[in-house]
């Protein structure tokens, strides 16, 4: 059996895969927006199940040849050779190489901290100053 | 009535006994992604081809599919599963592999609110 497009995988893989919460969250700051607050990425869970599984998601590789693959061109990760099984903490950097743009996570050079993992008891449940979430230094 | 079981089939039509239908209008009908999320917490109570969410300020988030769409004019709905007098949620592209979800209150203010999205369209 060839491993086909990608979504056909994710299909397959929800139908025997229980879902997996994270206890992960990703808190970042946009460097090219300063005045904005702290975003905070929620792992999927069962992108989650997917990546503990194995044999489902591709490369990381592809996803970021991608980016410069303009759009409507056929893309290069949806029929890539999928990778093993990773741990949370591989699944978790391959979400933020995947889903945080470079210029968070590769790029910047400044001296203030603008991404952080952290367990998900840190994320305040007060959302009432939401929008004044800033990264503690 | 018999059981037939394999592990893949490679199938181009479908038929009842009455109408054939190719299996391609199947798949390019079915939704390519989905999610419902409790806004609170940010959990994502259950999806399909979504690999994260962004909880990026009160009432907006952004999602990401783990695939990417073919273009951006695929249809992209959200639903609003909290407030019943609230404005509806407003859903847009912000590329082909990611959407942002704006949920307001009835005072049209950026307001926290549980939400559903799904897309149907062309893969890349």
């Amino acid at each position: 059996m060839t491993h086909g497009h990608l979504w056909d995988r994710l299909a397959e893989a929800k139908t025997r895969l229980d879902p997996v919460q994270s206890k992960y969250r990703v808190l970042f700051e946009d460097p090219a927006t300063p005045d904005e607050p702290a975003k905070v990425l929620v792992p999927d869970p069962n992108f989650m199940a997917a990546a503990l599984e194995g044999d489902i998601l591709p490369p990381i590789e592809t996803y970021q040849r991608d980016r410069s693959v303009p759009d409507g061109q056929p893309k290069e990760h949806p029929y890539a050779e999928p990778i093993g099984a990773m741990t949370e903490e591989e699944a978790i950097e391959y979400l933020v190489q995947k889903d945080i743009d470079p210029s968070v996570w590769r790029d910047y050079k400044g001296n203030r901290t603008i991404l952080k993992i952290v367990p998900v008891e840190m994320i305040p449940s007060d959302r009432s100053f939401r929008n004044a979430w800033r990264i503690v230094q | 009535m018999s059981t037939l079981e394999v592990s893949t089939a490679k199938v181009t039509n479908l038929n009842d006994g009455t109408t054939t239908l190719a299996t391609t209008f199947v798949t390019n009908g079915s939704a390519k992604a989905w999610l419902k999320v409790t806004k609170a917490s940010d959990t994502i109570n259950d999806s399909f081809s979504v690999t994260s969410i962004t909880d990026v300020a009160t009432g907006k988030t952004t999602v990401t599919s783990a695939i990417t769409f073919g273009n951006q004019n695929g249809s992209l709905l959200g639903t609003n599963n909290q407030g019943s007098t609230d404005l509806g949620v407003y859903v847009n592209w912000s590329s082909t592999t990611t959407w942002v979800v704006y949920t307001k209150d009835s005072g049209e203010t950026f307001t926290d609110r549980d939400f559903s999205s799904v897309i149907h369209g062309d893969l890349a």
